[in-house]
């Protein structure tokens, strides 16, 4: 994407959104926020005996004066969250007014600016065909540059299969999974979220699409032509057939949501027109994703 | 059923175009989309899987196509048959007699019934069938020959009259007869109140009689009567007749130029006819009129009227010892009286004359009133003789009494030369003088002659009986009308004076009609109407008019009988069944436009 995506004043806004996160980081580095295992912060949290192995800077040595035991301080140690944005890279991305691609690129950047300002650590990743192309792990506010630079550069191409591409993830621990997609697949992405469930993700699908998709215009027959696939479908574009189109559409939205319930998952809904920053703040806020500060 | 044109046909052309448009149409736009994927899985529902659902993808194509056939089917004029016959040559004849005005039911009278029914069976005819009507009352008349246009012919249905003429199919019979003698099929329809007398003519006959309640007012006439004191007044009889199954009693009132002059109740058995009368009558007017108060069935026959005649012949007296040249010539005057007599002294004694003819002599003390010819006069009474001429040629001058004959030569062996006077015209040059003159001396019309018919060779030519015909007319203003009634439909001679204007006559309706005065052409025949006519005519810048009255034909036509039935006739009600069969275009038409409306509905849904 060679076009411009951020804004002096698009970052100002952001500066002003946290995001809140609903489950302990279990893994990474030291970062800002509670995790569940028992580390080197200053915040005590317990005792228990020493076992050979264990470092000896944790004993306490008053404990050892008054009991003549050994027994190791347990600190609740701070820990980084780790955000994984999914983006999807498919050629379908590449429709509509203004384009997908360029409102979930945009997403994914005020996304990931969030993080990064919250001290925590986030992975952007490209879904393309059954591959996952995974980005490095960034964190801190200076390699923002360098994420911009990345999502400037991805390219949108062929086809999409999402539970493929999202199991190809390794995960290391717990975290936030973001997918952006316009879930326009086939397979669905019932598996991805399920693997994601599995690898201890808090999962959030945002679904991205063009006003074009839900509005649909034009009339008599038309060779209707697959952006991904080249696969044509001819049919007659009447008002019968825009129903069916839109109920269609309803149905494919309304698994999601059913999907979202059953795996506790967060689905939302975007327009490819609407403005970033009112979504972020009507709908990601609402959802207890991203908290006023 | 039937078509009347096959040409149509070839724009059986347009359903191939119609359906390669809609292929053409059907070229599909290439939609770029980011999934079909949603596309796909309606697929099944929205594109033809059944043959019903292909037919409603092709809905609109299929409506127009049917629209189409249907506009073909109608401009083929499709055309049910009545029993699978079809008529191209129709001939309609509607009975227009006095009768038909006999009421039907209460809104329409027979003929209105009669043109009704015409108009709904020319409606169900096929369009090319071509439809003569005529009307038939004494005569036949041919209303409309082989016309095919609908509209054309039922306003020329709507627009016959009914007359007050007596009624024979007769004639209307042998016109439809010669008619029909040219197609091999055809349908003649009379549409009557009376039985038809077919004879070999193959016709439906609908009859439009129906039982009716009716008084007539046959006629009335009059007659002057004179009191003690000799003052005139007028008695006027008349007879009603009464054709209904009980007495009525009814009111008569007479009229006197419209203004009424006295009343009468008048009993009428039934079935039978009563005479009435009005007594000293005070009328010196033109025009009675006797009218029945009570309404019946039939209007027409109300009334009946009677002109007082104010001229009658006129009386000429010849004074001649013998001239049978003139004497015959006057007599074939057919409005003029001869008196004849060789005594001068009989002339203006015991009665008087429109004119009087002296023939060689004079008399010492003229008539105090009426016109004088002078034949050859001797000087006196005004007469100034200027001279006596021999064996000389005389010609007519142009004037008003030389019509047809002026320039006309002729020799007589001794004349005389007499001096104009200044209110005379000159009418015979000699060439050096005045042979003859006329004019109007006070109020006294003169002619005069200067030579004796015997010396001359006049009376043996054709101009002859032209010049005394000529001179009859100046020197009298003649009854036009000979007779004091006709029955309607009579054909009626005008006596007009050939010296006068036209003859102009105005029937009961107001209607004016003009006729030469020329005797051979003024016959009047536009006698349909019954009623007072006037006929006027001005002669000398004198308008002469007088009234004759046309009777309604009562005997014929307002009293008939109920036996109508024959075997090939149906009687009023019972007929509701004349039918040409059934156009079905308009049941076509009605069709498109459904379909249309079905398009419409169709392609709104669909967009």
């Amino acid at each position: 994407m060679s076009e411009k995506l951020f804004d002096q004043d698009f970052f100002t806004k952001l500066n002003s959104l946290a995001i809140a996160m609903n489950t302990r980081m279990t893994h990474g580095i030291g970062g800002g926020r509670k995790s569940n295992a028992k580390g080197t912060s200053v915040e005590f949290s317990d005792y228990r005996e020493y076992i050979p192995g264990d470092d000896i800077r944790r004993i306490d040595w008053g404990a050892y004066g008054r009991l003549d035991k050994l027994y190791i301080k347990r600190f609740m140690e701070e820990k980084e969250g780790i955000f994984q944005i999914f983006i999807d890279t498919s050629n379908s991305m590449n429709y509509g007014e203004p384009k997908k691609a360029r409102t979930a690129l945009q997403l994914a950047g005020a996304l990931a600016y969030l993080v990064l300002n919250n001290l925590d650590r986030v992975y952007i990743s490209e879904m393309q065909e059954n591959t996952l192309t995974q980005g490095k792990g960034r964190a801190g506010k200076q390699a923002f540059s360098q994420i911009m630079r990345e999502l400037e550069a991805m390219e949108f191409n062929g086809g999409t299969n999402l539970n493929q591409a999202i199991q190809a993830r390794q995960y290391q621990g717990s975290g936030i999974s973001i997918v952006i997609s316009d879930f326009l697949d086939e397979n669905g992405v019932e598996e991805a979220v399920k693997y994601l469930r599995y690898k201890k993700q808090q999962v959030i699908l945002i679904q991205v699409l063009a006003r074009q998709e839900v509005e649909i215009e034009g009339d008599g027959m038309v060779n209707l032509l697959d952006m991904e696939t080249g696969e044509e479908v001819r049919l007659s574009l009447n008002r019968a057939a825009i129903e069916q189109y839109k109920r269609a559409l309803t149905a494919l939205q309304e698994r999601l949501r059913t999907l979202a319930r059953r795996y506790e998952l967060t689905y939302i809904q975007m327009l490819a027109d609407e403005p970033l920053e009112k979504f972020l703040y009507d709908h990601v806020c609402n959802q207890g994703i991203i908290i006023h500060k | 059923m039937t078509v009347s044109n096959w040409w149509p046909l070839a724009l059986l052309v347009l359903i191939p175009v119609i359906i390669l448009l809609y292929m053409l149409k059907q070229k599909a736009k290439e939609y770029p989309f980011s999934s079909s994927m949603l596309w796909r899985e309606i697929y099944n529902n929205i594109e033809a899987t059944k043959p019903w659902e292909k037919l409603k993808k092709n809905l609109l194509m299929i409506l127009q196509i049917v629209t189409v056939l249907l506009l073909i089917f109608a401009l083929m004029a499709p055309y049910l048959k009545r029993g699978g016959r079809r008529f191209d040559n129709v001939i309609l004849v509607i009975d227009t007699s006095a009768s038909m005005g006999i009421r039907y039911n209460e809104d329409r009278t027979r003929l209105e019934e009669a043109i009704e029914r015409a108009c709904d069976y020319v409606d169900t005819l096929s369009e090319t069938a071509q439809v003569t009507i005529l009307t038939s009352d004494q005569e036949a008349g041919i209303v409309k020959s082989n016309v095919t246009d609908k509209s054309d012919l039922r306003k020329a249905l709507r627009e016959i009259q009914g007359t007050d003429l007596k009624g024979d199919a007769g004639t209307a019979v042998s016109v439809v007869q010669s008619m029909a003698n040219q197609w091999e099929q055809y349908e003649a329809v009379f549409l009557t109140d009376t039985p038809v007398e077919l004879g070999s003519l193959e016709a439906q006959v609908i009859n439009l009689y129906t039982d009716y309640q009716n008084l007539s007012m046959d006629y009335i006439g009059y007659g002057t009567e004179y009191d003690e004191a000799g003052n005139p007044s007028l008695t006027v009889i008349g007879k009603i007749t009464n054709g209904t199954a009980s007495d009525v009693v009814t009111d008569v009132n007479l009229y006197g130029d419209d203004t009424l002059l006295m009343v009468q109740s008048v009993q009428v058995p039934a079935a039978s006819s009563q005479f009435f009368y009005f007594q000293q009558v005070d009328f010196n007017g033109n025009v009675l009129m006797a009218e029945i108060n009570n309404k019946d069935d039939l209007e027409a026959d109300n009334r009946a009227y009677a002109a007082r005649k104010g001229q009658g012949q006129e009386r000429v007296l010849l004074v001649t010892n013998d001239n049978m040249f003139l004497e015959k010539a006057i007599v074939n005057v057919s409005w003029v009286d001869l008196y004849k007599t060789n005594q001068l002294s009989a002339v203006g004694k015991d009665e008087e004359f429109d004119l009087y003819i002296f023939d060689g002599m004079v008399p010492d003390t003229l008539p105090e009133e009426g016109n004088i010819i002078y034949m050859n006069p001797p000087p006196g009474n005004g007469i100034t003789v200027s001279g006596s001429i021999t064996s000389v040629n005389l010609e007519f001058l142009e004037t008003e009494i030389t019509r047809y004959v002026s320039g006309f030569h002729f020799g007589v062996s001794a004349a005389r030369e007499f001096e104009r006077p200044v209110w005379a015209d000159n009418f015979i040059s000699s060439g050096s003088g005045c042979v003859g003159y006329f004019g109007i001396d006070g109020q006294r019309r003169v002619a005069v002659l200067g030579f004796d018919l015997h010396d001359s060779d006049l009376a043996l030519q054709a101009e002859f009986p032209i010049l005394v015909s000529n001179l009859m007319d100046y020197m009298m203003v003649s009854g036009m009308v000979s007779e004091d009634y006709y029955e309607t439909g009579d054909k009626i001679v005008f006596n007009g004076n050939l010296n006068g204007s036209d003859i102009r006559i105005q029937n009961p309706e107001g209607i004016a009609t003009t006729l030469a005065a020329a005797v051979e052409t003024s016959a009047y025949t536009d006698t349909g109407r019954a009623g007072i006519y006037s006929v006027s005519q001005t002669v000398n810048e004198v308008e002469n008019t007088e009234h004759f009255v046309v009777r309604f034909p009562v005997e014929q036509e307002s009293h008939q009988n109920g036996e109508k039935t024959e075997e090939n006739e149906t009687v009023g009600e019972d007929d509701k069944n004349l039918s040409g069969g059934r156009d079905l275009r308009n049941l076509i038409i009605i069709l498109i436009l459904i379909a249309l409306a079905v398009e419409w509905f169709v392609y709104v849904r669909q967009h």
